[in-house]
């Protein structure tokens, strides 16, 4: 069966707005009744990935695809890229200017808590262009 | 009193509703809409908040009132007075002269309901040193709970399963009269809002409420007043036992804004507004927050001085309760041997504990994921044929919530104004079935002028 996708349009720096999206698809899933420790799971992930968007690029575009095995979520970016994919997973890494730490956000946990609640992450950069995560979380079982 | 899970107090009289809409635009469930010519409630999504009876121009929503005759069933007549009902009364009236004016009603005793709330805050203290759950949610207000149940049921883990300070007050003012073998006694609470009588009649946690029955504050207002007015208090030998200083100058704020968190350690916030609470709720829900300790949410404006049947201004109200809890305070500073005594000293935490809230979602589409899925994808077909224009015109409040009932069967696609309009140009739709539709929606009466 095929599945049902939404897509939602970031912009960078746009703080007011961050966590829109997450929380129109957090509304989907609870009305697609989906056990409440998944809706969480899926929830934190994409509000890190979405707020990572907010923070540190131009603009991205997010896209949800969910049918019924998973939700997969792809969050592609126009912006400074990722110079080290691997350093980012690290806990605690975070390239994050103290303005946008001051507003409570990039303390390092992005990537390490959407790889923990998440059963698929993916992260491809190009340093000047921008980076693509893909996330999945599955929705049964 | 038993379980009836979908009851509730409020009710449409659909004699004099005249189908103006105005409710089903303001139920932040969306529990209403309109059929027949008139407002109509669905009591899965009800969750009591009394905004709808807030906004009709013609008195339809109505609440369930027993009257005063039910306590005539009972021997021994107990009043459990809310302090925001002394909040009706300007400070140079005293609470004696209230509660002797209550006893001239008919009841043997009166009691304040927030003696129960030392318990309570002992325990919300307990709770949130023991750092299990962040937030912690209060119990207090039934509309809250329901609100929950049906929207947020991720939260219900987080509710504080302990009774309110009005069942923790009615266990031990049983307690004490049993003792002072009393019998038949009758517990009766002053109610401020419809979601409390719900609460007696089908209990949220708990399989039976500690009440035998509930008062409406805006039915006795008028009587205590022309009582107090007329000094006509009846004094029988019997009936002198009145119960006021069990209270602490404090706890006169708890059904308040901001009342049940005075005396709390830690990062507490207090909410008012079902719309807050919505908006709020929403919010954690994405972002999390750990950083908050405790949450006391109010349904309404001025935490239960909003009460709709409260019959004084909520702000006015709220002013009385500071002065009344400065007042005692000062009393009590001055005159340390008066101090407050506890009734509610004997009672164990496990007394007042109640069940696990469970959820109750209304916003799943189907219990079933794949079949939810196969709904959504039914919903985003209909929802591209509907104008996202929110006008009411079908009866329902939003397009979205005509979506979802033409998809469970309960509407159809041409309730939609313009909708019809489109229908008619490609010839699938005649104007006169399109009129019929729309009055079989909004009455025929409204047709006719």
């Amino acid at each position: 069966m095929s599945g049902i996708t939404f897509s939602y349009k970031i912009d960078g720096g746009d703080f007011v707005n961050a966590g829109k999206a997450s929380s129109e698809i957090k509304r989907t899933l609870k009305q697609l009744n989906v056990a409440q420790k998944t809706i969480k799971r899926v929830v934190v992930s994409l509000y890190e990935a979405e707020v990572n968007i907010v923070a540190h690029a131009h603009r991205g575009e997010i896209n949800v695809l969910i049918n019924a095995e998973e939700i997969s979520i792809t969050l592609k970016d126009e912006g400074p890229g990722i110079e080290s994919v691997e350093q980012a997973m690290e806990v605690g890494y975070s390239t994050a200017s103290p303005s946008v730490v001051s507003m409570g956000f990039g303390a390092g946990m992005g990537l390490p808590n959407m790889k923990k609640n998440s059963d698929y992450l993916n992260v491809e950069s190009k340093v000047g262009v921008g980076t693509t995560v893909t996330i999945k979380v599955a929705l049964v079982g | 009193m038993k379980k009836d899970s979908l009851y509730h107090a409020i009710h449409i009289n659909v004699e004099k509703c005249i189908a103006c809409s105005h409710c089903v635009k303001v139920c932040p469930t969306e529990a209403l809409h309109i059929w027949d010519g008139h407002s109509n409630l669905d009591p899965e999504r009800c969750i009591d908040c009394d905004e709808c009876y807030r906004v009709c121009p013609v008195g339809a929503i109505q609440v369930e009132d027993d009257g005063l005759s039910q306590i005539e069933n009972f021997t021994t007549k107990v009043a459990l007075i809310p302090s925001v009902f002394m909040g009706q009364f300007p400070i140079h009236v005293k609470a004696r002269e209230v509660f002797k004016a209550i006893q001239t009603l008919g009841f043997t005793y009166v009691y304040e309901v927030e003696e129960g709330s030392q318990l309570v805050e002992e325990l919300f203290k307990e709770k949130i040193d023991s750092n299990e759950k962040s937030p912690y949610i209060s119990s207090f207000c039934p509309a809250v709970l329901r609100l929950i149940q049906v929207n947020f049921p991720q939260f219900t883990d987080n509710i504080i399963n302990l009774k309110t300070p009005v069942d923790i007050t009615a266990t031990s003012v049983r307690k004490q009269l049993e003792l002072k073998n009393k019998e038949n006694i009758g517990v009766f609470y002053f109610t401020p809002c419809s979601a409390k009588i719900t609460s007696l009649k089908a209990p949220i946690g708990e399989e039976e409420s500690e009440l035998d029955g509930v008062i409406n504050m805006d039915s006795v207002f008028n009587k205590i007043q022309a009582i107090l007015n007329n000094q006509i208090f009846i004094h029988k030998k019997n009936k002198k036992e009145i119960s006021n200083n069990a209270i602490q100058p404090d706890h006169i704020l708890w059904s308040l804004t901001g009342g049940e968190i005075k005396n709390l350690q830690g990062t507490c916030l207090s909410i008012d507004g079902i719309k807050n609470i919505i908006s709020f709720l929403d919010r954690i829900e994405t972002r999390g927050c750990h950083e908050i300790d405790f949450l006391e949410m109010k349904g309404c404006d001025q935490g239960c001085a909003g009460g709709i049947l409260t019959p004084q201004n909520r702000f006015i109200t709220a002013q009385r309760l500071r002065n009344r809890a400065k007042y005692y305070s000062d009393f009590y500073s001055e005159n340390p041997d008066k101090s407050p005594i506890h009734h509610t000293d004997g009672i164990s935490f496990d007394e007042v504990k109640t069940n696990e809230i469970k959820p109750r979602s209304i916003v799943k589409f189907d219990s079933d994921p794949m079949k939810a899925l196969l709904k959504m994808q039914k919903t985003q077909e209909i929802s591209r044929k509907l104008p996202s224009l929110d006008c009411v015109a079908c009866g329902y409040p939003t397009c979205k919530s005509l979506t979802r009932n033409i998809i469970e069967g309960n509407a159809e696609l041409e309730y939609c104004f313009i909708y019809q309009r489109k229908a008619e140009e490609k010839g699938d739709l005649t104007p006169e079935k399109s009129k019929e539709v729309l009055e079989h929606i909004w009455g025929e009466r409204k047709f006719k002028q």
